[in-house]
Formats: structure tokens, sequence, C-alpha cells
């Protein structure tokens, strides 16, 4: 992809006052998240819940100001930061910052709020406060696009804050930690089973991909039959292949009631971590694929000129320099994993998802949030990990 | 080429009949799964539920092509090159977000029905037509401009008559992607109560009835493999 050519663009000032290609939209989008909760409601208040809310003033105690005083200082020092291409990633640590003083600000209105109610009152943040952690997301993504996209600086901060400000007890006004305090055990074990349908998922998928892939190395029909059989897989909806697989399934165990033992059965994890590492494959295979064809035929020639066996070839050859590539498809595939395993709920696999399908039965929000939140910070982690093991590797090559 | 059309004429029809056969098939039903009282699912026509599905994944997919064409023109012209982190970072935060989390997110919002789902179909449809149409626009080869430029034509002219014809075949792989994801997310909306080859799954799987649940996922899967196959077929050159 050529760069257009320096006519084309409207501006032609010197490199060093010009503000990086950054700016316009880290600008916008810090106005907009400093504007959304003033605009459109910072907190909701319902009177138990069961009810549902209703918009409320933001109480401004002493101790609502200096957080929300933090939180405009930082969407503005988000804005001039971003200005110079050098501070790009103080522009992102703002972002953080207001990300923290945003839910201070709704977690010590909240306790406000409800001083005085019924012990059945909820208090939550309103529409624009939502948003505005969304633009928030979106600005330190924007900072973070030119160095290769993940946002690491700002996840980790902004992790940190919302943990001091959980543990400091700061948010426990908010309707979403109360409903998480009352379910704590539940959420971890429902954790824990999502990490185990995921992981579990891309260790079968991993045990597929990875011989086929060496095999259809050297061949081109197999190459072919296994490139087909992966992209087959991801066309087809993946609350359909759920589905598909659980009568098979339900009949195999029917027929071998040994195999109840180890967890087959219809109903469970087993057909979902199934059908999650059927969607992997695609990544996996052709990532690995790719990956070891990073190293040209010529390069291939002269190793087999000096007498390497093809074992040294993909020992020392092929593999050193496609892991970048061959990285790159298992990060995609395990985020994958982690939003498929949501779906593991619908038929009775167990995690996160299941907090999230009981929310939507009972149209109650705190307990979906309960199980997207979760499912969010897992799969951002998931990517960070891997792009900065991905980077580090690249570094060392 | 007649011949495959023909071929996917063929299995379209063979699609139909199998709708229309499902009702009447119960002796089918139930000898595939002889545990369960009413293996016929008949809460509602099959045809009613395709219609809905199609009109509900084509319409998100007709709103997300306009979004994300229109998205991707303005990024690629020489002002809107500034707008270009902003679509990375909303492309790379959906990867994070499972559309069954943003369907879920929306239900408080919006309500059980089609509402929660056309978001979310709107949302993850736009991404891949923007992605497509950016590529292919960044691709037109400067001196191809140049010379455009030179016979005098208008910005508009040469992005209508130069630019978004030399990256068609890019755009139109974007919308064939957007297309079978709206068509398998459309599926998943069902949980949120929209009407969709999704719902008889659904059903089935609220009430452990694994004929409805069979015979909803064979539909949803089929109709998924006939769409791909055919927008293959008419965006082959």
């Amino acid at each position: 992809m050529a760069p257009r050519p320096a006519a084309l663009s409207a501006r032609a000032t010197p490199e060093a006052a010009a503000p990086p290609r950054e700016a316009t939209a880290v600008a916008l989008l810090a106005a907009g998240a400093a504007l959304c909760p003033f605009l459109l409601g910072w907190l909701s208040v319902a009177p138990n819940r069961l009810l549902s809310p209703r918009p409320a003033e933001l109480p401004m105690t002493p101790a609502v100001g200096p957080a929300l005083g933090l939180f405009l200082l930082g969407c503005l020092a988000m804005l001039l930061l971003a200005r110079r291409e050098r501070l790009l990633p103080w522009a992102e640590a703002a972002a953080a910052l207001a990300l923290a003083a945003l839910l201070a600000t709704a977690g010590l209105g909240a306790r406000a709020a409800l001083e005085g109610a019924s012990p059945l009152a909820r208090a939550m943040p309103a529409a624009g406060t939502w948003l505005s952690m969304l633009l928030l997301a979106l600005a330190a993504g924007s900072c973070a696009a030119g160095r290769g996209g993940t946002p690491a600086r700002f996840l980790l901060l902004s992790a940190l804050g919302a943990a001091a400000l959980l543990a400091a007890g700061l948010l426990d006004g908010l309707s979403v930690v109360r409903e998480a305090a009352a379910r704590g055990g539940e959420i971890r074990a429902a954790l824990g089973q999502h990490l185990a349908l995921a992981g579990g998922a891309l260790a079968l998928a991993l045990s597929l991909a990875v011989p086929l892939g060496l095999l259809a190395l050297a061949r081109p029909r197999l190459e072919a039959a296994l490139m087909a059989v992966a992209n087959g897989f991801q066309v087809i909806p993946s609350i359909a292949l759920f589905g598909l697989l659980m009568g098979p399934l339900a009949a195999l165990a029917a027929a071998f009631p040994a195999l109840r033992g180890w967890g087959v059965g219809g109903i469970g994890p087993a057909p979902a971590t199934l059908a999650i590492a059927a969607y992997l494959l695609l990544p996996l295979a052709s990532a690995l694929l790719a990956g070891l064809r990073v190293a040209g035929p010529g390069l291939l020639d002269a190793a087999r000129g000096q007498g390497l066996t093809s074992r040294q070839v993909l020992l020392r050859l092929r593999i050193p320099l496609g892991r970048g590539v061959i990285l790159g498809g298992l990060r995609v595939a395990a985020v994958q994993a982690v939003g498929l395993a949501t779906l593991a709920a619908l038929i009775g696999g167990g995690g996160l998802g299941a907090l999230v399908f009981q929310g939507i039965g009972q149209l109650a929000t705190d307990l979906i949030l309960l199980g997207v939140l979760p499912v969010v910070a897992l799969s951002l982690l998931v990517d960070a990990l891997l792009a900065a093991l991905q980077s580090a590797l690249e570094v060392g090559r | 080429m007649r011949r495959r059309w023909a071929w996917l004429l063929a299995q379209a029809a063979a699609f139909l009949l199998a709708l229309w056969a499902a009702p009447r098939a119960e002796g089918l039903w139930r000898w595939l799964f002889p545990g369960i009282a009413r293996p016929v699912w008949e809460s509602q026509s099959w045809f009613v539920l395709l219609g809905e599905h199609l009109m509900l994944s084509l319409g998100a997919a007709a709103i997300a092509g306009t979004i994300g064409l229109a998205a991707a023109i303005l990024a690629t012209r020489p002002g809107g090159q500034r707008l270009r982190p902003l679509l990375d970072a909303v492309f790379s935060l959906a990867q994070a977000i499972p559309p069954v989390a943003v369907i879920a997110l929306a239900l408080p919002l919006l309500g059980f029905g089609a509402a929660p789902t056309l978001l979310a179909l709107v949302l993850y449809a736009s991404l891949p037509v923007m992605r497509g149409a950016v590529a292919g626009l960044d691709a037109v080869p400067p001196a191809v401009l140049d010379a455009a430029r030179g016979t005098g034509m208008g910005r508009a002219g040469i992005l209508a008559r130069v630019e978004l014809p030399l990256a068609m075949p890019v755009i139109q792989a974007g919308l064939r992607v957007a297309v079978v994801l709206s068509i398998a997310t459309t599926a998943v909306g069902a949980v949120a109560g929209a009407q969709c080859l999704g719902t008889p799954i659904v059903t089935g799987l609220a009430n452990g009835n694994m004929a409805w649940v069979a015979q909803g996922a064979v539909f949803t899967a089929w109709l998924a493999l006939l769409a791909d196959r055919a927008l293959r077929l008419a965006l082959a050159r």
C-alpha cells in the first residue's frame, strides 16, 4: 500500500509543529466523553431491583466535586497531550485517569443519591456515563492505533484504577457492584468454567490444526481440503452448530454409557467445546501455514544445500521466521474462543454466558453486565497478553 | 457458470422443499427423537421464520453497507485521514466484544424483539464493509488519480468513475462477509426475542425439546451455507 503523495494532504505545515494524525479523533472523543454525562444523565435510581430506573440528578456533595473535576481535567489533558506525537502514550494514560475519575464520580454520586432512601433502592450509571466510558475507551484506542493497536497502557491503568476504587469501597453504591458482592461465588465459578471452555477448545483446536497444518504444508490437496472444512465451519452460525452437535453426542452417550463419565453428552461442556474448537480451526491453520511459508524458497534451498534435514529446516528456519505470524493466528483464535464460550451456556455448558442469559430472562441489567463485563475484560486481557508476547518475539529476532 | 447457477437453484429449491416438508414429516421426527412427545415444530410456519430472518439480516446488511461505505469514503479523502485512528479503534474494540454481548446489553434499553439484534447486526456488519472499502480505495494507484485529475475530472467524478469502480472487487468481498455475518448473527438474536430461524433452537433449548433444536439448527446452517454460495457465485469474475 503506497502512501499518498504529500501533495494530496491539505496541510503543508512543518513536521515538528504539526499535531499527529490522531489529534483530531482524540479531541472529538475527549470532548464527547466530557459532554455526554451532562447531556444524557449521570445516574439512574430505581426504588427496587424490579422497577425500572428513572434518571436522577448528580448530587453535588463535597466528595463528588473533586472526582468530577478530576474527570473533566483528565478529558482536557487527553485532548492537549494528543497534540504532540511523542506525548500520545501520556494521552492514553490521561484517558485511564478520566475513566477512573468517571467511575469514582458515579460511585460517590450513587452513594449520595441513596442516602436516606430505602435499602432496596438501587442506583446505576445512566446512558450518558456509559457512553462516556465507551468514548474514553475509543479515545485510548485511537491513541494506540498508530502503534499497532492495543492500548495496553490504558487497559492496565484503568484496571488498576477500577480495582483500587473497588477496594476502597467508593463504588459500593452502584447496583452492579452490590449484585456482584451478592453473587461472588457464582461469578468466580462461572469465570472458571469460561476459562476451561475457552482453554479446552483452544487446546483441542491446536491438537488438530498443528499436525494437519504440518502435513498439509507439502500436500496441496490436503491443504485445500483442510481449508475448505475450516472455511465451511465459519459460515455455519454458532448457535446452529451448538444445536447440531447436541443430537449426535446425546446418541453417542446413550450408546456408550461409559462416555458419560468423561462428560460426553448432548448437554454440557462437551458439545460446546467441540463447537468452539471448530471455529478456531481456520485462524489457527491458516496462520500456521502462512507462518511456515515466511521462509522463502531460496532460503529453504540454501538450507537444504547445507545438508539440513527437513526437521532441522522446520525447527531452525520455518518456525523461528514465522513465529510472529503463527502467534498472530493464536491471538485471533484465543479472543474468538473467549467470545464464543459465552454461547455455551445456551446448551448447559456454563461459563459467564450463564449470567448473561439469566439476566436476559429476568431483564436484569446488572446480571447481564456481570456476565458481559468479565467477558470483555477477559478478551481484552488475552489480546493484550498475546500482543505483548508477539512484539517481544519480533524484537528478539 | 450457467451449470453452477442451475446447481445453486436446485439447492435453493431443495431447501424450500425441506421447509415445506418439515411440519408434514411427523414420522421422521418421531423416529429420530423417540423420547419427545411433540417433536414437530408447529408454532410458526417455517416460511414466516425464513422471511423474518432474511428481512432482518438483509435489511441490517443494507444499512451496514451504506454506513460502512460512507465511512470508508470519508476516511480516504484527504481531510478525512484524521478519522483513521478512530476507525481502527472501533474495529479493535468490536473484536473484543462478542455480538451476543451487544445484543444482551442493548436489550434493557431497546426491549425484547428485533431492535437489539438489528443494532448489533448493523454495528458488526458495517466493520467488514468499511475495512474492505478502505483497503480497496487505498489501493487505487496515485498515478491513476493524477491522470484522472489531468483530464479535468472533479473530485466527485474521480470518486464515482475511477476510485469506486477500481475498488469494487474488494468492496464486494467486504459486502459478502457482511451479509454472511449478519445471517449468522441474526440466529443469535432469537435469545432476545427476534423472530428468525434461530427461534426454534432457543425455544427448544428452553423446553428441553431436542427435535426443535435440531430442526432449527439444520435450517439455520443450511440458509447460511446457501447464502454464502450464492454470494460467492454472484461476485465471481
